[in-house]
């Protein structure tokens, strides 16, 4: 930003000018930007604060992502501990979640981004960090178009190392992952997920091997 | 303290005919695929001249030799008696299929036993001899996925056995009937190790196997002449106490994960069947000694099934012919070159 100002002088005025500069390498970026959505849509309304979580249960399996105005699809595992009750001792071995964006909610004006970033958050849906993969990289959702003559196109997101953390503790995390936009900071991107898992929206494919079967 | 009536073996020319029918079995062979069922093949040689004659030897009486398949026979041993054995066994296997032939040459420890006379008319004896062996590689086994039509390949190598150590006893009843008893004690390890690579993460497990037990036997030898003899054994069913140790590692996208280190934990005991045999043997023309047996095992009963399948009953027939040209003569030579060679036939049957 910068600001012009004048003194008066003997004759004329002088111009100077001052320049305010954003320190771009201090965390959080301090910038600030304000955009409000008029007629939200209508699942959204009840979206007033970002603890609020809204189930995708209540949104005729839908979830959404906005960019601007802080609305992320929230994936919890709460039951993946289930997996444990599976006859006889088995490992995870490899786990990979599929999520569907849904039909007609893209064109080519509104278009997919190729990659989703993924984070975790905690309980009051606070950033902590940024889901790594176990080879040290950013984890994101990668978007399948292989099918896409068929309309199958989904997001798939590698889930193998979180997974594994969340089986191998004994406490119930709180924590979720959050997926946004991957620039999220500098875009107004949107999207629309489908959750259902009886028409193949979402699927967690776990990949689990039994070594005893007698337990 | 030794003296040992000497009459050579002679197993110059082995012949194997073996009819596998219905089902895949197999005995053994100790690099054997086949020995990743069960306990691992089961051992079929034994000690002394039975190895010769087929494996035959419940009916045989035999007074200058160890017959372990026997325990009757111990009643034999003469007054004045310590007879010792110790052998040593080697196999040359090969494999091939249209592509690809592939030899295995092994040599293993195969007895050691030792046979006294307590006192007339009873003997006693102890050996040591291998019950099973288990050593095995099956390379890119293809399988499926459940839940899915993808499939994964892993390998599977196996090693290991079971040894059987025996304490026989054997009376002589009246002088045509003598009756046996033995005790063994069965135990050994058998290590199972799998590996596998699925998308981006790897799987290894260790499986180590410690199986114990004890097992009973009784025998008796009938003389129904002073050339013929009838026998008949039977081993009665037991079940091996199993005590696994396990360790699994994985990687998940290159990071090693222990799943369980070297754990122990109990596995399902192996019940071993009732086995019941009979054999004879005639001595004819004073050179020639055939002997046949006879024995069923009763897998069906032991009610046992692996995820590869159930076991079966097995029959299992064995004749041998022996040639001995002096059976008096105690010289090596008169006994060992003068011979022709003698053609043992050993028919094995498994149903």
């Amino acid at each position: 930003m910068r600001l012009y100002y004048s003194i008066a002088g003997e004759n004329e005025h002088v111009q100077y000018s001052t320049d305010f500069t954003i320190n771009t390498s201090s965390s959080p970026l301090p910038f600030f930007n304000q955009i409000s959505a008029d007629e939200p849509n209508e699942y959204l309304k009840t979206l007033t604060d970002q603890e609020i979580n809204l189930s995708s249960s209540e949104t005729d399996n839908l979830s959404f992502i906005q960019s601007g105005i802080g609305i992320a699809t929230r994936l919890e595992f709460p039951n993946i501990k289930t997996v444990f009750d599976i006859q006889g001792q088995g490992t995870l071995l490899d786990a990979s979640l599929k999520i569907a964006p849904a039909i007609s909610s893209y064109n080519d004006a509104l278009a997919l981004r190729d990659t989703l970033s993924v984070f975790i958050v905690d309980q009051n849906n606070e950033l902590t960090s940024q889901l790594i993969s176990t080879d040290g990289s950013a984890a994101q959702a990668i978007l399948n178009r292989d099918n896409q003559e068929f309309n199958d196109v989904y997001y798939e997101l590698p889930l193998s190392g979180y997974l594994e953390g969340l089986l191998s503790v004994d406490q119930e995390s709180s924590d979720a992952l959050i997926l946004l936009p991957s620039n999220y900071n500098s875009t107004v991107d949107r999207f629309v997920l489908n959750t259902d898992i009886n028409i193949q929206g979402t699927t967690l494919e776990l990949t689990y091997a039994i070594y005893d079967e007698d337990e | 303290m030794m003296k040992m009536n000497k009459v050579a073996l002679f197993s110059t020319f082995v012949l194997f005919l073996n009819f596998c029918s219905v089902r895949a079995q197999s005995e053994g062979l100790t690099s054997s695929p086949y020995s990743l069922y069960g306990l691992g093949t089961i051992n079929q040689s034994s000690i002394g001249r039975t190895n010769g004659m087929g494996y035959t030897g419940k009916g045989l009486k035999t007074s200058n030799q160890i017959n372990n398949l026997n325990p009757a026979n111990y009643a034999l041993i003469p007054e004045g008696s310590f007879f010792y054995d110790i052998g040593i066994k080697g196999e040359y296997n090969q494999y091939s299929n249209k592509a690809d032939s592939e030899t295995k040459t092994t040599i293993n420890f195969s007895n050691i036993a030792l046979a006294f006379r307590v006192a007339e008319g009873l003997g006693a004896g102890i050996s040591l001899v291998p019950y099973s062996e288990v050593g095995y590689s099956l390379i890119g086994i293809n399988t499926n996925i459940e839940g899915t039509d993808e499939t994964f390949e892993s390998n599977v190598n196996g090693i290991g056995g079971l040894s059987e150590l025996k304490f026989n006893l054997g009376y002589s009843v009246l002088p045509n009937l003598r009756l046996g008893a033995n005790a063994s004690i069965l135990f050994g390890n058998i290590e199972e190790n799998e590996a596998f690579v699925i998308n981006q993460s790897a799987f290894s497990s260790e499986e180590t196997t410690n199986y114990s037990g004890i097992r009973l036997g009784l025998g008796m030898h009938f003389d129904i002449s002073e050339n013929f003899t009838i026998g008949s054994t039977v081993q009665l069913p037991t079940s091996l106490k199993g005590n696994i140790k396990r360790s699994i590692t994985k990687s998940l996208d290159g990071t090693e994960i222990t799943v369980e280190d070297g754990e122990s934990d109990t596995s399902a005991d192996f019940n071993m069947p009732l086995e019941v045999g009979i054999g004879m043997s005639a001595n004819i023309l004073e050179s020639f000694t055939v002997s046949a047996d006879y024995k069923k095992n009763y897998w069906d009963a032991t009610g046992q099934t692996e995820s590869l399948g159930s076991y079966a009953d097995q029959d299992i027939f064995g004749i041998g012919l022996e040639y001995v040209k002096d059976p008096t003569s105690y010289k090596y030579t008169e006994t060992v070159f003068a011979t022709e060679p003698v053609l043992i036939m050993t028919t094995d049957i498994f149903l």
